[in-house]
């Protein structure tokens, strides 16, 4: 260490440091992006966004064709819906959700709770930084990476349909249809779970593993409730945070839309998720005619973009309620605890 | 410059772990000394603004640490006894970051950082990750953080816990040279840590304040009460039982004992100069209490 002379001629020669925020950029600006270059120096970060680029990679490919129907007769033949395609993305894009809705406590709970687990807290607060720009600052920082996470899945998912249009043919995939989903679906659910696991994290953060938990079985249940909106009250799926009721409910006017005009019976081996089928004849076409035309109008009813406004307004509300809850948290915040 | 604690008191459950505390501190190093558990990190995280009181009041120039904490920090230092880093960052880049939340602007946070790498001797290691920092490695980060707003009021709390005796020295050295222009607030419960550079001893037991004196005062105190004897080893053992010892020596001619008495001990008993620690030892009961 050095010596006092030493220490004092350096002090002599240094200007005065003076710890005000009045000459600095804003509070909230330098917590978020100092905390966001902390997690961007953190190998386990990059880590995370590989894990999401290969998964999506994955699920991108595995869903390049969704078959929604099998045809016994005439002909054995798969209807399949290109995963490319706006009606692809609306069964995808929620499948994709359901994971990231898991990850997302992970990558938020910890926001503030970190600093209590690795005993930097007493350090940090014992600087003049605002108690509601830490807890701001914390959690843009957090949604930020969670958005960025949800932009590199939404970049993987366009990506690989530019890749499989190039390489195998496949349609090029439907942007508008995909950002519109992405829109409605992700960013919502984002802001609502991130939310939500960073204001308990943050007011509990000595039970932010309980916290991940609750909200991992909370997002499953919801995820669960969301399913069987198929056929069934739409108002309900206008509020699913998941998405999975999103799914059904836009179903139903694609496959109405295919099937206008042709007719099918269902056979013993058909199940709610497997539908088999044979081709009825009707009056102006046969059976094979109406495969033919089954495969034609699909090109066009799958790109046709779904109508998303009445989910809109719901989820404007659940990206509100993220919100809220973590301003709640910034108010209820106690920089100090009254531990022995 | 000026920290006044009135009657300041915290009650955790039903037990008072600080209580009736009251001092006024201007510039220079005062020492809070104590046994473990007698308060000193209670007394040190409510003037950090880290705890609030149960009862009684702390202000920093005339900012009360309570109603107005944000006033306080900006010109407090502190390092925690109990701390820890990002380990996936390195020094240089922990201490730009700290400085950033200590509203910093940017250039001169850079230069600050580089100072203080200095300081405390960490140029070598400075752009190492902190997961691979040995503890005195990383109480030198703790103590430059602790300075990078140059504070007026430091407050370090059990910083030489945890070090090898060559880095206490070191760090003593380094405290001494911080204490112009500034009130360093150290607590310990090893008493040669504030020997050199302490103008001032609080002595903390039980939540109360035991004594509020200078060094000198404490040494004069002791004065005449300070005893060498070398004995056998059944003399030894009697003496040790019937006084307080501050010190004992093995040797080829017996047992080397220092012991705390107001009358001579012993018929072989020498009277020598009482060390801080004897006098502490004298003011505050056994050796055996003190260093539990």
């Amino acid at each position: 260490m050095a010596t006092q002379t030493e220490f004092n001629q350096a002090k002599n020669e240094a200007p005065e440091v003076t710890a005000s925020y009045d000459a600095s950029p804003h509070p909230l600006r330098v917590v978020a992006g100092w905390e966001l270059w902390r997690i961007a120096s953190s190998r386990s970060s990059w880590i995370a966004a590989s894990v999401v680029f290969i998964f999506v990679l994955l699920i991108t490919w595995t869903f390049k064709e969704i078959a929604i129907m099998g045809i016994m007769a005439p002909q054995e033949e798969r209807i399949s819906v290109h995963g490319s395609s706006a009606w692809g993305m609306a069964f995808t894009i929620p499948l994709v959700l359901l994971v990231f809705g898991l990850a997302i406590p992970f990558l938020s709970a910890e926001g503030v709770a970190r600093d209590f687990k690795q005993r930097t807290h007493e350090v940090l607060m014992s600087t003049p930084m605002p108690t509601w720009a830490y807890v701001w600052g914390r959690y843009m920082a957090t949604l930020a990476v969670c958005l960025a996470l949800a932009v590199l899945m939404l970049s993987v998912m366009l990506l690989a349909g530019v890749a499989l249009w190039a390489a195998m043919g496949e349609p090029f995939p439907n942007v508008g249809g995909t950002l519109a989903l992405w829109a409605v679906a992700v960013l919502p659910a984002t802001l609502l779970v991130s939310g939500i696991s960073f204001a308990l994290g943050t007011l509990l953060p000595r039970y932010s593993n309980f916290v991940k938990v609750f909200i991992v079985v909370a997002w499953f249940l919801a995820s669960y409730q969301g399913l069987p909106a198929r056929g069934g009250d739409p108002t309900s799926a206008y509020w699913d945070p998941t998405s999975r009721a999103l799914v059904s409910t836009l179903d139903a006017p694609y496959r109405q839309a295919l099937f206008k005009g042709i007719y099918v019976a269902p056979t013993r081996s058909s199940s709610a998720s497997g539908q088999q089928v044979i081709m009825v004849p009707a009056t102006q076409l046969t059976p094979a005619e109406q495969v033919q035309k089954l495969r034609e109008r699909m090109f066009s009813v799958e790109q046709v973009m779904p109508d998303l406004w009445p989910w809109v307004g719901p989820h404007v509300v659940l990206c509100s309620i993220g919100l809220v809850v973590v301003g709640f948290a910034a108010v209820r915040f106690r920089r100090f605890e009254s531990l022995l | 410059m000026e920290l006044v604690v009135e009657e300041l008191g915290k009650q955790y459950g039903t037990v008072w772990a600080l209580r009736d505390v009251s001092l006024r501190c201007g510039p220079g190093m005062v020492g809070l000394v104590g046994p473990n558990g007698a308060g000193k990190t209670t007394l040190m995280r409510i003037i950090a603004t880290l705890l609030e009181q149960t009862e009684g009041h702390a202000t920093w120039n005339g900012h009360d640490t309570r109603k107005d904490g944000e006033a306080v920090r900006q010109t407090l230092g502190y390092l925690p006894q109990d701390f820890g880093l990002y380990p996936e960052l390195s020094a240089r880049q922990f201490l730009r970051y700290i400085a950033a939340m200590k509203g910093l602007p940017a250039e001169l946070a850079g230069r600050r950082v580089d100072e203080l790498i200095e300081v405390v001797n960490l140029e070598r290691d400075a752009n190492r990750k902190l997961g691979g920092y040995s503890g005195g490695m990383k109480q030198r980060v703790g103590i430059a953080q602790a300075l990078l707003n140059d504070p007026e009021l430091l407050i370090v709390d059990e910083p030489t816990a945890g070090l090898d005796p060559e880095e206490r020295v070191r760090f003593r050295t380094l405290l001494s040279s911080l204490t112009t222009d500034r009130l360093v607030l150290l607590s310990t419960h090893i008493i040669t840590d504030v020997e050199a550079a302490a103008t001032r001893l609080v002595l903390l037991r039980e939540g109360h304040v035991r004594s509020d004196t200078t060094p000198e005062a404490l040494l004069r105190e002791a004065t005449g009460h300070v005893w060498v004897v070398t004995a056998d080893q059944s003399a030894a053992q009697q003496l040790q039982s019937a006084h307080r010892v501050s010190g004992l020596v093995n040797s080829g001619r017996g047992i080397t004992l220092r012991l705390l008495s107001p009358v001579r001990p012993h018929e072989d008993a020498m009277p020598v100069e009482p060390s801080l620690e004897d006098a502490y030892l004298l003011k505050m009961g056994t050796a055996a209490e003190v260093l539990q």
